[in-house]
């Protein structure tokens, strides 16, 4: 079922869409990028600044960078809000539950198809970071490195680079996916597409704008766009591993608390549209 | 409510009953399709008849009373629904694929087929006339043509009991008649096919027995010459649904 909600999204043209949008306006900032000049000393993030000089392996993760306040949460959404919600709202969901398939597993494989994407949307900039990294002009041989106090850029091995990125890209998904399902139970509230697409976009908004009120410090571990920007620690010389670990926390809490309010919801509602 | 009923029957429906905020849809509604022939559920706008048929095939349920399938005690996503075929309240596809491509799908999100997908699929789209049509993306189709569809899929896993609620809307005189000579072929071939309609004629022609329902009640039910009651069915339904008629000023 998993295989046929994969190949059902592969082939609406929306998909394809969104995703050129989630490449295209990073691959621009990425070639927009004027790498003679270096790093301004206003850059504050490890990636941003380590892809501005020339350690070029860390242009691999600056799609994530670019992608990740907007296009990203925006092309998600528009997936998870519809994936239940446009089958709700043009009937198609009853005869999806008139199928000897439980409840639950309808759910889930729709939750998994907005997870795939998510992987997928990563995937696709990873490769067009390395793309980058590769084509645009760099001085010498690529290089992987960190950045640590003072702006001070420490070399970094293979392997320990790999993982980062790893652990970046893994942390991205999971955020990703958290969000997803809030999406995927906004559709299934809401029964359509545009209510689940609205809803999930507009609590990445909303909660985005609280996470820079400073007088709702206390509340704002609990938002998930709190933790959003975390993965780019890994750039620094000392990952602040708690940080990804307490984020990676709040998401896979949000993803569990989602997906089994809308397992509950969807196993007792009536189908009446 | 007893894990299984009479197996012998196809469907079988006890005191259903459901309500939506406080207006009572259906009400205490009991009926039991024999196999094998060609069951009319009639009934006016509102009376209940697509509440019924989505408690009979678990979409909805009932606040009191039962359904059983083929003996099978029914509850949402029951296996025993691997064995019936549904159009609920008109198709609903997405539109962006084709025909064919709809119905792969569907076939792959039950149970395996007993014989080859695509090999059905072409049989199920020759059973409708829809054939021709197939490699079409179904925002392309007609009205009827997307009921054509609806149609086929209801028919993809060679069901033993088919639910159909209203199958020839929106087909003109010519789908409607091959809509019923299908139905017709489907009884004959031993299925039993659970038909809500409002159109008399075709009640008339093709359904061995006949229910009425009207305003969530039960209030007839036998052959159609049973209910007609030495008058015309159009005449018999109209009385029992409490239809008063249009009266015309200045006649």
């Amino acid at each position: 079922m998993l295989a046929v909600e994969l190949a059902t999204l592969v082939r609406r043209p929306r998909t394809w869409l969104l995703a050129a949008l989630a490449l295209i306006l990073p691959a621009f900032f990425l070639a927009g990028m004027n790498r003679n000049t270096g790093p301004s000393p206003q850059t504050q993030d490890p990636i941003a600044y380590l892809s501005a000089s020339q350690h070029g392996y860390a242009l691999v993760l600056a799609p994530l960078l670019f992608g990740s306040p907007i296009f990203l949460p925006i092309a998600v959404a528009v997936i998870s809000g519809s994936a239940i919600g446009a089958d709700a709202s043009s009937g198609y969901l009853r005869y999806l539950l008139v199928r000897p398939v439980s409840r639950p597993r309808v759910y889930l494989t729709k939750l998994a198809g907005a997870g795939v994407f998510c992987i997928g949307l990563i995937a696709a900039l990873l490769v067009l970071g390395t793309v980058a990294a590769i084509v645009l002009p760099h001085n010498g041989s690529l290089q992987t490195a960190a950045l640590g106090a003072d702006r001070i850029v420490t070399p970094l091995g293979t392997w320990p680079y790999l993982v980062r990125a790893a652990a970046a890209a893994g942390y991205l998904a999971l955020w990703l996916t958290a969000l997803a399902s809030i999406g995927v139970l906004a559709g299934l509230v809401t029964r359509s597409a545009v209510g689940g697409i609205s809803l999930a976009i507009g609590y990445h908004l909303v909660a985005g704008v609280l996470t820079q009120v400073t007088s709702l410090r206390a509340i704002q571990p609990a938002l998930l766009p709190y933790w959003l920007g975390r993965w780019t620690t890994v750039g620094n010389t000392e990952p602040h591993w708690s940080s990804l670990a307490q984020g990676a926390g709040c998401a896979a809490t949000y993803l569990t608390l989602c997906t089994l309010t809308g397992l509950t919801l969807l196993r007792h509602q009536d189908v009446t549209s | 409510m007893t894990a299984t009923g009479p197996t012998g029957v196809p469907v079988l429906a006890k005191e259903l009953t459901k309500s939506y905020r406080r207006r009572v849809v259906v009400d205490g509604l009991s009926l039991q399709v024999p196999a094998g022939c060609v069951f009319g559920f009639l009934g006016p706008n509102g009376a209940g008849k697509t509440t019924t048929i989505r408690m009979l095939v678990g979409l909805i349920r009932p606040q009191r009373g039962a359904v059983w399938l083929h003996g099978a005690a029914m509850r949402p996503s029951h296996p025993v629904l691997g064995r019936v075929g549904t159009l609920v309240d008109g198709p609903a596809f997405p539109r962006y694929l084709t025909g064919r491509r709809q119905l792969a799908n569907f076939a792959r999100c039950g149970p395996a087929l007993p014989v080859a997908v695509a090999d059905r699929i072409v049989g199920v789209l020759d059973q409708v006339g829809l054939r021709e049509a197939a490699d079409r993306r179904i925002r392309t189709y007609s009205a009827g043509m997307r009921q054509r569809l609806a149609l086929a899929q209801a028919l993809l896993a060679d069901p033993e009991l088919l639910v159909l609620d209203e199958p020839s809307t929106g087909l003109d005189p010519g789908g409607m008649h091959d809509v019923r000579t299908l139905i017709g072929r489907l009884r004959d071939e031993g299925r039993t096919i659970f038909l809500s309609t409002h159109l008399l004629a075709e009640v008339e022609q093709i359904c061995d027995r006949v229910a009425v329902i009207a305003a969530g009640r039960l209030v007839a039910a036998g052959t159609v010459a049973e209910v007609s009651a030495g008058t015309t069915l159009e005449a018999a339904y109209l009385r029992l649904t409490g239809h008063n008629g249009v009266t015309h000023a200045g006649r």
